[in-house]
């Protein structure tokens, strides 16, 4: 007489251990599919990785390239710094070659307060930038880094911070 | 018919609890602070940049000028007399005007810690490394090269700090013909057969021996019973066209680089914006 009631309780048992497997699958699909890695948000940080890694890098750039004269009869060798911004390029503005189409905010300025420049793409760099070009960038919802640079000015190295800032 | 009715009630009332329960704790656990799947996925790629930062960071640090000559001087000096004050000032002045972030600087030497900056509180962070040579005569079993010169017959030695190196120049001779390399003279060395124990193994390297103006020997230096063997490499050269032929033996060793530099490890936190 007692398997009377234990069938109904088994029955009852699978039925509900059956609810929540699907309930939870349900449950665990949706969660899982609400799981997105925005692809534009993964491109804009490699772009801003490289942009940067080229103007700090690249003598198409910022970079400092010298020359050195090898033992004789071979003749001059070039070198490029990495890390390290030839002043005269960086005061010189950002070349299209760098900027690969970019619109870029570039801020050098000395750990001293000696030397302090801004740059923007498109924009004359022996001139300042204006007031609404600031405001412009100050309103572009980029990533900004700050990068320890080495600046090559009159011979001598200058401990310096660059910022780059990539219109989106 | 009652039992059984308010088995399947309790039963029906458990599997409508625990279902609620689980569907709270799949909804509400992406509302626990720092737990998000998402920010993990982000993390891996912002790491290309975090680990960009840090390498121009940590480069341009070492070749920082001051008053020692570079800020890599200046930790050489305070490796010597262990006193880091000066270096972990001045690093810690830039890194924390540099940094939008924390950061942690290990120096080490052949992986063994030596001293710790920065602000040690754990985070998720990316490293680099950065090596500063340490001085020859500071560090006695690195960087060994000493140049000698000697003539037809001379007896070369070298005291290494892994063994004594002797050799011979013999039948050496120059000829001013086939001009090669932009030397104008090409002397013609050999040496006797394997001088001493301390060099074991043949040569590898000879660059034309017959009308050579350089002659590169990879030779190893040690105790072959102990089966310690360190790899240097042995160049004998024509430096200048002096037709007597003053020969230049230069003995070098090739260093493992962990073993002979002070190691600048930087950690920089890992962007998770």
């Amino acid at each position: 007489m007692a398997t009377s009631v234990e069938q109904p309780q088994t029955l009852i048992y699978v039925l509900g251990v059956t609810v929540i497997f699907l309930a939870s699958a349900l449950i665990g699909i949706m969660y899982l599919a609400q799981i997105d890695i925005s692809q534009e948000y993964t491109l804009y940080n490699i772009q801003y990785s490289s942009t940067v890694s080229r103007m700090v890098n690249s003598p198409t750039c910022f970079a400092l390239e010298e020359s050195f004269e090898l033992p004789e009869g071979y003749g001059t060798e070039t070198q490029v710094q990495a890390g390290i911004i030839d002043w005269w390029k960086f005061n010189s503005g950002i070349t299209k070659v760098c900027s690969d189409g970019r619109i870029i905010y570039a801020y050098l300025s000395s750990l001293d307060g000696t030397l302090q420049k801004q740059l923007l793409t498109g924009r004359d760099p022996l001139t300042a930038l204006s007031d609404s070009d600031l405001e412009s960038i100050d309103n572009w919802n980029t990533k900004q880094e700050k990068y320890y640079v080495l600046v090559y000015k009159d011979s001598q190295l200058i401990p310096a911070i660059l910022e780059v800032r990539i219109k989106g | 018919m009652k039992k059984a009715g308010g088995a399947f009630l309790t039963e029906l009332l458990l599997a409508t609890v625990l279902v609620l329960i689980i569907a709270a704790g799949f909804f509400g656990i992406q509302h626990i602070p720092g737990f998000s799947l998402e920010p993990e996925a982000k993390a891996l790629i912002q790491s290309v940049g975090d680990n960009e930062i840090c390498n121009v960071n940590l480069l341009n640090l070492i070749r920082s000028p001051n008053e020692d000559g570079t800020l890599g001087d200046t930790l050489i000096t305070s490796y010597l007399t262990k006193d880091y004050t000066v270096f972990n000032e001045t690093t810690t002045n830039i890194l924390n005007q540099v940094m939008l972030r924390r950061w942690v600087m290990n120096l080490s030497i052949n992986n063994r810690v030596e001293a710790t900056f920065g602000d040690p509180a754990g985070f998720v962070a990316v490293p680099c490394i950065a090596y500063v040579p340490l001085p020859q005569p500071f560090f006695s079993n690195c960087s060994f090269s000493e140049i000698q010169t000697g003539f037809d017959g001379y007896e070369i030695n070298f005291t290494t700090p892994d063994g004594n190196v002797t050799m011979e120049i013999v039948n050496q001779f120059v000829t001013d013909s086939d001009k090669i390399g932009g030397f104008g003279v090409y002397p013609t060395s050999e040496w006797t057969t394997i001088p001493e124990t301390a060099i074991i193994g043949e040569p590898t390297t000879i660059n034309d021996t017959l009308n050579a103006d350089l002659l590169i020997l990879q030779i190893y230096v040690g105790d072959e019973s102990e089966e310690v063997l360190i790899p240097y490499e042995l160049t004998i050269s024509e430096p200048s066209e002096d037709p007597d032929g003053l020969t230049e033996v230069h003995l070098t060793k090739k260093d493992l680089v962990q073993q002979c530099s002070i190691a600048l490890n930087l950690f920089v936190e890992l962007n998770n914006e």
